[in-house]
């Protein structure tokens, strides 16, 4: 990444957000170009990067785009509102390339009104098998794109903070952390590592446990909510809320409501059957969930063809 | 990253390398083209070629000619023929370019170069690329001067339809010839297509008589009633009387369009006997054909031909079915349901041609259709319902149609989401009395939506507008106001925002019977400023920004320029940001009002551009309502001129009748909308009575406010100039940009994050605990690793993984498989796995 970008107006920016939305993807030298930008903004985040209320949280969208579009219809469009995404944008979808490079245009767009944090699936191994390398050798014939959004992966912050009181991040927490300057102290412009902590708040999950578990993933811990009790108090956080795991009923309050799991991809990999949930935190960090579903058959079609007729007149 | 050096092939990869799969992206997109779309790998030959109309139109005539259309040439012989197709229809565009930007020189390009292709392309061996050619030679045909169409572009499928070898040739020509039709010309047609189909409808193999039967009606249209029936009609009467019968099926399918392209007394003499016939055809599918188009056809006839003998068939084919019994299986709909189907699909334009005053013999049919135990019958009606209501009048609405109305609005949402969305036709076209008493619907419909049918409630609040005009004051205040309140603190923001651009008509109706009522409404509107939830302020600033385009302004100032102001010092920097874009609109629109005054003063005697569009504008905000303001605001000229001639004084419009004043132009969005058509004209245009229906008719609007530009009095309220400058001083970088300041792209508000408090390290507490973890992550990763495919399909659909019921423990519990092997594994993943990347600089 050596080229800086060119020059990147709003109107650009307004005109590749358009096209996005409608599930077309960007040529590959405004990928480029838009990831060179968003790497300017994203480099100056900080690893816990701090977020004002009102605020609406999205766990994970792996890929489904018309899905994604469903989020924004629920949720109000971005900046309307203002958004935090907790990670896993890619992977498993039929459309992470124009899942990312949405969110990506937005945050260049809108830098102040979404937040993306970095997910276990934001990783160069974790897309070579899940379906983002494919998607991206697919659609663009070249593995340039996927280069350049993995680069861009590695900048994407690890975590956020809302109004200092709500702790947000993709997988969990890590026995290597106790408070959130020592994730201030992690170099995260590097691809997830395999233990330490930054690989466990991207892999970690609660569970009805005291202390610490091994993970059956193979990676992070699991923790039980004496653990979230401790980071919580030592932390002055009142909430912990995290993506990762699926939740049939799109979230899952846990340990005396001190840590929400979100999922954001309905009917998940389009066979699970699950509806999905935003968290919507007012400005006194009032907490009222979204349901919702996939997006219906007609709305996920090119809108540009001619609808079938419903009758004969 | 030493594990990612592990991954890196040892030399011995199949296929492309990774380094074949990096593109030199120094190169620009017409180098790339050219480099790439000679590539050895068909997936960059695809991916390239796709690029080649827009390239085309990026680079100009020149690179065109010189740098693409050679590498055209070579890719009609691609050995993909993904590839061929693909460049088939971009051909298109390449011509296009070449015909906008190439002068002589581009037409004869057209001509040689590109014809040429298509002609290849077009007798290609795979359909998929015929097709292509197909399309984009008709696109091409459009940019011949008349004396090529037929010297060079007929020729090209003339000698397809005379290709004596290949069957599949003279079917393409078939398809080619009724395509082409319109641009080869009524002269063209006459003089050499009749005789080439004569010839083809004569053809000894079926498949190609069959392809004519399908294709002749184009060319129908195009030569003229008299030449059809003269030199058309004999062949099609003849391959209606085929041995085959998929040549007489394929006859009953386009007896429709040929029967339109006829005069109505050929239509009886001739086409009506010939469907009578198909009907009793001795092929099952023949007849099943015949009753799929029977509604559509009776359509194209005249009322007096269509006698009850005649419409007895259409009526039989969705006999009375009973309720299913408890004990019987709800699975697949009954044989004959899909004939039922047919029927109700068509029965709104069967309807329509009898007309109101035979109502009474397609009554007992009506029935049938709304109260089928199949929901796939049911629907098209309910869909239909406000326009068959239009059709019988109030009267018969009301005794007929509400009954049903109101059974739909509590059926399953696939249904009832028809009536729901033409409630407010619907309740238009009932006498004002008994649509007084049909209001309550309104509530009961909102209600019975579940929370996450959210779509329904965005088709009510679309209609918003449409609703508040057809009821008396008191029952927009008694009865749809607090509908639109609830819809206003719906959960789902797509619903809220489509309400909130629809409450002028609300305020304007009640308005003028009482001003009391209007200013509760207000009030309680107004409640929302003070709202401890941003999502309400936000929805609040939303109403406002419509409202101050569509109330009269001293209204608007009267009653909500305080809110404005207090919403552009919210805290929510969102919420002001909606009120920073609507006063910089405002001045933006004050200032081209001004600038189009002047041109208007400085053009008075000839005025060519700016005066035409004044004067234009002028006219049609004065004129009748439904083409309005909406319309005219394409041109910035036009707009301003008529934000002057729209925020005039005028009148208010009594509740329902609303034609004639200028405010009417209001409802009327213009239809630019995302799927408006939710019927298929078939029959002649139906003209909308009055300007009054043909606002209603416009029920889908986008969520954005009305563009009605009257907002230049806006920017010179007492205040406003002040509250613009101080949102363009605004702390927030998207206020100040909505504002109008210029901001550059990416811009923060300051200083984020704080890295202040970096403590030591303290990450090796427990990070060495997880060793094990590590090489599971590698091993599980080769466990599905992607191969790099040399020629790849396009259409590979992505393997989803997963077991359904938590897909995310099985993948990752796949990912992390098999813990101790991955010495074994890890040659494999050598080969599998692409090399990886370098890591960027900074990563350890």
């Amino acid at each position: 990444m050596s080229a800086t970008a060119g020059a990147l107006t709003a109107s650009d920016l307004d005109r590749q957000i358009e096209q996005l939305k409608r599930c077309e993807y960007l040529k590959e030298s405004e990928v480029k170009a838009l990831c060179s930008k968003a790497r300017e903004i994203l480099v100056d985040e900080s690893n816990v990067q701090r977020v004002d209320s009102p605020v609406t949280i999205c766990g994970d969208i792996h890929g489904q785009f018309y899905d994604l579009v469903e989020l924004f219809k629920v949720g109000g469009d971005c900046p309307d509102t203002n958004y935090l995404f907790l990670g896993d944008f890619v992977d498993r979808g039929f459309y992470s390339v124009e899942t990312f490079l949405l969110l990506l245009a937005l945050k260049v767009r809108y830098p102040d009104r979404i937040t993306l944090i970095r997910g276990n699936h934001e990783s160069r191994q974790i897309t070579q098998v899940y379906g983002f390398y494919d998607e991206c050798l697919r659609k663009y014939g070249s593995v340039n794109v996927w280069r350049y959004c993995t680069e861009i992966f590695d900048y994407l912050s690890l975590s956020a903070i809302i109004d200092n009181k709500v702790f947000c991040v993709h997988g969990g927490l890590s026995p290597s952390i106790n408070n959130l300057d020592q994730i201030h102290s992690i170099d995260r412009k590097q691809e997830v590592p395999h233990d330490g902590a930054m690989c466990d708040l991207m892999w970690s999950d609660p569970e009805d446990i005291d202390g610490w578990g091994l993970s059956p993933r193979g990676a992070g811990y699991l923790f039980g909510g004496d653990v979230v009790d401790k980071f919580c108090s030592l932390n002055g956080v009142s909430l912990i809320c995290r993506a990762h795991q699926l939740v049939m009923e799109g979230y899952k309050l846990l340990f005396n409501e001190k840590l929400v799991t979100v999922w954001s991809a309905p009917n998940y990999c389009y066979r699970c059957g699950n509806v999905a949930a935003i968290l919507e935190l007012d400005e006194h960090l009032g907490r009222s969930f979204k349901i919702f579903e996939a997006a219906p058959q007609e709305a996920r079609g090119v809108p540009s063809r001619k609808p079938a007729p419903d009758y004969f007149l | 990253m030493a594990m990612m050096d592990e991954a890196r092939p040892e030399g011995e990869a199949r296929g492309p390398t990774f380094e074949d799969l990096t593109l030199d992206d120094t190169l620009n997109d017409l180098e790339r083209v050219e480099v790439y779309g000679d590539s050895h790998i068909a997936l960059q030959r695809l991916v390239h070629v796709r690029l080649l109309a827009e390239v085309a139109e990026t680079y100009g005539f020149e690179a065109t000619r010189d740098r693409l259309l050679p590498l055209v040439d070579k890719r009609v012989s691609d050995e993909e023929f993904v590839v061929r197709q693909n460049l088939a229809e971009q051909l298109r565009g390449v011509a296009r370019m070449l015909h906008e930007h190439g002068g002589d020189e581009g037409y004869s390009l057209i001509v040689e170069r590109v014809l040429r292709s298509l002609a290849r392309l077009v007798v290609d061996i795979q359909p998929e690329v015929r097709i292509a050619a197909g399309e984009s030679l008709v696109t091409v045909a459009a940019m011949l001067k008349p004396a090529d169409l037929g010297a060079r572009l007929l020729t090209i499928v003339v000698h397809l339809a005379h290709n004596d070898e290949a069957e599949d040739m003279r079917m393409t020509a078939a398809v080619l010839l009724n395509e082409l039709a319109v641009s080869l010309g009524p002269e063209l047609c006459e003089q050499f297509v009749c005789s080439e189909l004569e010839h083809l409808a004569r053809d000894p193999v079926f498949r190609v008589r069959k392809a004519t039967a399908l294709n002749i009606d184009a060319v129908c249209r195009v030569v003229g009633p008299a030449v059809a029936a003269a030199r058309l009609l004999p062949s099609f009467l003849l391959l209606a009387d085929d041995d085959i019968w998929g040549v007489r099926k394929a006859c009953a399918e386009s007896l429709v369009c040929v029967s339109k392209a006829l005069v109505p007394e050929v239509r009886v003499a001739k086409v009506l006997p010939l469907m009578q016939s198909f009907l009793r055809d001795a092929s099952r599918w023949v007849r099943n054909s015949a009753y799929q188009h029977l509604g559509p056809f009776l359509a194209t006839l005249p009322p007096a031909a269509i006698t009850p003998a005649v419409l007895a068939p259409f009526i039989a084919m969705a006999p009375r079915v009973d309720p299913p019994r408890g004990t019987m299986p709800a699975s697949t709909p009954p044989p004959d349901a899909e004939l039922s189907i047919f029927c109700a699909f068509s029965f709104p334009a069967v309807a329509f041609t009898l007309g109101g005053a035979r109502w009474d013999e397609l009554r007992p049919l009506f029935l049938v259709l709304a109260r089928h135990p199949e929901k796939k019958v049911r629907r098209p009606i309910s869909y239909a319902l406000h326009d068959i209501a239009r059709v019988v009048g109030p009267d018969l609405t009301f005794r007929d149609l509400f009954p049903v109305f109101d059974l739909f609005c509590r059926d399953v949402d696939d249904v009832r989401r028809g009536v729901i969305r033409g409630m407010a036709p619907f309740l238009a076209s009932l006498h004002p009395a008994d649509r007084e008493a049909c209001v309550p619907v309104l509530r009961e419909t909102l209600d019975s939506v579940p929370a996450r049918g959210w779509r329904l409630r965005r088709l009510l609040a679309r209609q918003m507008h449409s609703l508040a005009r057809i009821f008396s004051p008191m029952m927009v205040f008694a009865q749809v106001r607090p509908v639109a309140e609830s819809l206003l603190k719906d959960e789902v923001a797509a619903v809220r925002n489509a309400v909130a651009v629809r409450l002028a008509p609300l305020l304007e109706t009640v308005g003028a019977a009482s001003l009391v009522l209007r200013e509760d409404i207000e009030a309680s509107l107004l409640s929302g400023a003070t709202s401890g939830n941003a999502s309400t302020r936000l929805t609040l600033a939303r109403a406002l920004e419509a409202l101050a385009a569509e109330l009269p302004p001293e209204d608007f100032l009267g009653s909500f320029l305080a809110t404005l102001k207090r919403l552009g010092r919210d805290p929510v920097p969102g919420v002001r940001r909606r009120v920073a874009a609507l006063a910089r609109r405002a001045a933006e629109a004050a200032a081209s009002a001004k600038a189009a005054a002047a041109a208007s003063d400085a053009l008075k005697p000839a005025a060519p551009a700016a005066g035409s569009a004044v004067s234009t504008a002028g006219a049609s905000a004065g004129a009748s309502a439904a083409a309005g303001p909406a319309s005219a605001t394409s041109s910035p000229e036009a707009a301003a001129a008529l934000a002057v001639c729209a925020s005039e004084p005028s009148a208010l419009g009594g509740s329902g009748g609303g034609g004639g004043g200028g405010k009417a132009g209001a409802i009327a969005v213009s239809g630019a909308s995302e799927a408006t058509t939710s019927s298929v004209r078939g029959a002649d245009a139906v003209t909308m009575s009055t300007d009054d229906t043909a606002a209603l008719f416009l029920i889908e609007n986008p969520d954005r406010a009305p563009p009605t530009p009257a907002l230049a009095y806006l920017a010179d309220a007492p205040g406003m100039a002040e509250l613009l400058a101080q949102l363009r001083r605004d702390a927030d970088a998207e206020v100040r940009l909505a504002a109008g300041e210029e901001v550059v792209v990416g811009a923060r508000r300051g200083a984020v994050g704080s890295d202040e408090g970096r403590g030591g390290p303290e990450h090796d507490e427990q990070g060495a605990a997880s060793g094990a973890g590590s090489e599971s992550m590698l091993a599980g990763e080769s466990g599905e690793a992607p191969g790099v495919e040399g020629a790849p399909e396009v259409a590979v659909a992505p393997a989803v993984v997963g077991n359904p019921d938590d897909p995310d423990a099985f993948a990752d519990a796949a990912f992390a498989s098999g813990l101790p092997s991955s010495a074994a594994v890890a040659p494999a993943v050598s080969e599998a796995v692409p090399p990886i990347p370098p890591a960027v600089d900074g990563s350890a």
